[in-house]
């Protein structure tokens, strides 16, 4: 709606438009700017430097970077477009939350978000270094440097953040995107799929996203979602995988409320075997009534790959349970081949999360 | 998407960020704090690059 607004006076000169995106993925950012076509110079705030507790947020600036319109509408965007202010010599203070961590953060250097990571986690009591540190780890789990337990790093100082200031919207959103389905008030991400066919139907080529946008990030209260599959293998006979897979689980968040959901996500790594897709589908088996989520990873269409996958479920709290945390035990099946076109076998890798239950943990379902 | 821009926005009106130092913030007449953030093309870039023209700031986010 803005855009069609401004463009006549952006044209002319009158006015100039920049985006600030609060966004843990700048690409979708980018993806999004492909769609509406918007022509405006975009910062990606992924770490809330500039301290916004909501989006959106349309604001007015003058010549001089004074705020002459907080909270523009389409009813005060000619008053903001006419007035006029004469140039002086304004200082520009930074903005007053940065740390030493941020430059680390957009060094964009060997090792950097590793010295951002540790720069965040000494300031245990700082809320803003809570959530930065979980949008730095969040960014290592999603890199080609990971390290085990990043995810979970990540929704444990997310959760801490959220706790220190619950009214930090834009912090809880963070958490929401990998939190459980009925925590979710929309679908986040469900624009993809329109914007990849409308850039598309103008011929153009969609940015590509990495990491694709999955799991509970395209997922909204009512959609599909299942009950575990029946157990195939109760009596534990399936050979056990020597460790070409590996299993880094993420709950979110990290402290649960008795009577809320958490939301565990499987991210399965498999190394020096291929996955067999011409054989079932990798499924997840878990021991516990009530989880709803998804247990099967359909296979893609070659015969053999080595992709991520993931698989993501909600566990409910019951409103009355006392012990402060509860196991959710399950399996992995799972066929693999060791080599392209050479022995393929049925394998199984057990599987448990521990959920930590707290009456004090923040409420996400908001 | 427009659900959310409207809760969110009735949220922004109900709230202020608290800045440090006085005439630095998001309030009417102050001086909105320079930022050194990433552009989508991955070079850094200043809010204070724009000085001397009338700029409309959105900030939002896709989700």
């Amino acid at each position: 709606m803005w855009q069609k607004h401004l463009q006549p006076y952006i044209d002319r000169g009158f006015v100039v438009a920049i985006g600030v995106v609060q966004e843990q993925h700048p690409d979708r950012a980018k993806l999004y700017k492909q769609w509406r076509q918007l022509g405006w110079t975009i910062f990606v705030d992924s770490l809330n430097v500039l301290d916004h507790k909501v989006v959106p947020i349309p604001m007015g600036l003058s010549i001089n970077g004074h705020v002459q319109f907080p909270r523009l509408t389409r009813g005060n965007l000619k008053a903001f477009l006419d007035k006029d202010e004469r140039l002086v010599d304004t200082p520009r203070p930074r903005a007053p939350h940065a740390m030493k961590g941020d430059e680390y953060f957009y060094a964009n250097k060997p090792g950097s978000l590793d010295r951002a990571i540790a720069s965040y986690g000494k300031q245990k009591d700082n809320r803003r270094a809570r959530f930065r540190l979980g949008v730095a780890l969040r960014r290592r789990a999603d890199s080609a440097a990971r390290k085990p337990g990043d995810a979970q790093a990540a929704a444990t100082a997310w959760t801490q953040a959220l706790a220190a200031d619950p009214n930090q919207y834009i912090w809880r959103r963070r958490l929401q995107q990998y939190g459980p389905l009925l925590a979710k008030p929309y679908n986040f991400y469900g624009w993809v799929k329109q914007a990849r066919a409308d850039i598309k139907a103008r011929g153009e080529t969609p940015i590509a996203l990495n990491p694709e946008p999955r799991g509970s990030e395209l997922m909204q209260r009512g959609g599909k979602v299942d009950a575990p599959p029946a157990n195939k293998d109760p009596q534990g006979r399936i050979a056990r995988d020597p460790g070409f897979v590996a299993v880094d689980t993420v709950v979110t968040p990290a402290r649960v409320r008795p009577g809320h959901v958490a939301r565990v996500r499987m991210v399965i790594t498999i190394d020096k075997a291929f996955w067999n897709n011409e054989a079932d589908p990798l499924t997840l088996f878990v021991d516990r009534a009530g989880v709803e989520g998804v247990f099967v990873h359909q296979n893609p269409k070659p015969a053999s790959t080595r992709e991520t996958r993931v698989l993501e479920f909600d566990v409910p709290i019951p409103a009355d349970e006392k012990r402060k945390s509860i196991a959710v035990l399950g399996y992995v099946l799972f066929n693999l081949c060791e080599k392209e076109g050479g022995v393929c076998r049925l394998l199984r890798l057990d599987v448990g999360v521990m959920i930590k239950v707290d009456k004090n943990a923040p409420a996400i379902m908001r | 998407m427009a659900c959310a821009l409207r809760f969110s926005l009735a949220l922004a009106l109900l709230t202020t960020p608290l800045l440090a130092g006085p005439g630095v913030g998001y309030g009417r007449g102050q001086i909105h704090p320079d930022f050194h953030l990433p552009k989508l093309d991955k070079t850094m870039g200043h809010l204070s690059e724009f000085r001397g023209k009338k700029v409309f700031l959105f900030n939002f986010a896709s989700w």
